[in-house]
């Protein structure tokens, strides 16, 4: 039984197979086999995202029961909370109401576009990594809505992602919170710029701010704008723990994602940046 | 029904669990992987070579389905599929710890494995922590959910095979 197991045959197979997976890895990341490969993806995604959206139908009652369960919970520990909350965001309305026309006022002066110009696709999630190398999402809009690679991807709360593959009726998105993500911040406070990347545990980590630099915790952040990926002024997040080490000479600085990435559901793609129309 | 059609049908259904259902178990970056447990079954099951087939047609779907670091999987279950098959049957045996063990081993070695050929191609992970926050973790709970579905995958994809010497 053992020769069985281990004969010529056998390990002529598997070198061919180490072989095919090898040069499957060559074309990929040289990116000369990028046609091939993007549509094998964008055939296996087509076939497959039916299959998730009829699974994700199944799934979805039970995930909203088990959430509202918990919610159910935290929300009566939450109520005082937000009573006392709402008595403080009247007074800042008031104020804001202000604030408004005057904006209104100076925008029409300066001949400042809206910020709502954006043109957005709405889409639902129907799946997620299935590796914990990764962490993506598959939403179920894809090139019948105009959708293509790299659209920024946002929910009412701040920034998601971006869209990294795209089929016909698909999209797999790359969330910010994937160790391969990078956006380009800029701290409200002070204007000051960095980068937030995402790390392998599945937090937000801010870069390239120096020992000295002007940071504390609770400071919001949001897009920068450069790179042109993503439009300036989305949220991203806010600034958590704040540690310096005397082995580099940045700061090590916690973001606290804007958004909950392991609870998205429905989440919007920003189809008209600048970035996009340029290509 | 042919073995290798039921083989292909679990993989799919394996795959479909692991994008859709996988992620609502996940604790963290922690998932169990489904396909591995497939790949192994299979590999345990029906050799070297099946193994090495199943492992790079999971590996490969996944890697598709991911939409980055393409072929990866695709190599790591290659190898896991091909090692799973020269375990021998009756090492396995009947006791349900030895086939938990078997999982959480190549569990680890699948992941230490992708770890590496990440790092390789470029996309640094720094195996120490990897080994704390990913890989072990994960092959705990690949290993728990290895040992809730062994038998039943065991007897779906060797039905045939115990028909035929029944015959």
């Amino acid at each position: 039984m053992y020769s069985s197991r281990t004969n010529g045959p056998n390990r002529l197979v598997v070198v061919g197979l180490v072989v095919l997976a090898l040069m499957i890895i060559a074309l990929y990341y040289r990116g000369t086999g990028k046609n091939l490969i993007e549509r094998s993806q964008r055939a296996v995604l087509t076939v497959v995202a039916p299959i998730q959206v009829t699974v994700n139908n199944v799934v979805r009652p039970f995930k909203r029961a088990s959430q509202y369960t918990l919610a159910v919970g935290s929300a009566t520990r939450d109520n005082g909370d937000l009573k006392r909350e709402n008595l403080r965001l009247r007074e800042q309305v008031k104020r804001f109401k202000r604030y408004e026309g005057e904006n209104k006022r100076l925008r029409v002066l300066a001949g400042f576009r809206r910020e709502s110009a954006f043109k957005t696709v709405a889409a639902h999630v129907i799946s997620r990594s299935p590796t914990s190398w990764q962490s993506l999402i598959t939403v179920d809009a894809g090139e019948n809505q105009k959708l293509k690679a790299d659209m920024p991807v946002v929910t009412e709360k701040g920034l998601v992602g971006r869209t990294v593959q795209v089929s016909q009726r698909a999209a797999v998105v790359q969330l910010l919170d994937d160790r391969r993500s990078g956006v380009g911040i800029e701290i409200v406070r002070t204007a000051a710029t960095a980068i937030a990347e995402g790390e392998m545990d599945g937090s937000l980590r801010l870069r390239f701010m120096a020992d000295d630099s002007d940071i504390k915790q609770g400071d919001k952040l949001i897009t920068s704008g450069v790179g042109g990926l993503y439009p300036r002024g989305v949220p991203v997040g806010t600034v958590g723990k704040v540690k310096t080490s005397v082995y580099t000479i940045e700061k090590m600085i916690d973001i606290e994602p804007a958004v909950d990435f392991a609870r998205l559901s429905e989440i919007l793609i920003i189809v008209n940046t600048p970035a996009i129309g340029a290509k | 029904m042919n073995v290798n059609i039921r083989f292909a049908i679990v993989l799919l259904v394996g795959l479909a669990c692991q994008a859709v259902i996988v992620p609502l178990i996940a604790i963290g970056p922690v998932k169990p992987d489904l396909v591995l447990i497939i790949v192994a079954v299979f590999g345990f099951l029906d050799g070297p070579a099946q193994g090495a087939v199943g492992g790079f047609l999971g590996g490969f779907l996944q890697d598709l389905l991911a939409a980055r670091s393409i072929g990866l999987e695709a190599l790591v279950k290659t190898l896991i599929g091909y090692f799973s098959g020269q375990v021998e049957r009756t090492i396995l045996g009947n006791s349900a710890l030895m086939p938990m063990l078997a999982i959480g081993g190549v569990s680890v070695a699948s992941q230490t494995l992708y770890a590496a050929l990440a790092s390789i191609v470029g996309e640094p992970v720094p195996l120490i922590r990897a080994m704390r926050i990913i890989i072990l973790p994960s092959a705990l709970y690949t290993a728990v959910i290895g040992l809730v579905v062994w038998t039943r995958l065991t007897r779906l994809l060797s039905a045939e095979r115990e028909a035929t010497v029944f015959k």
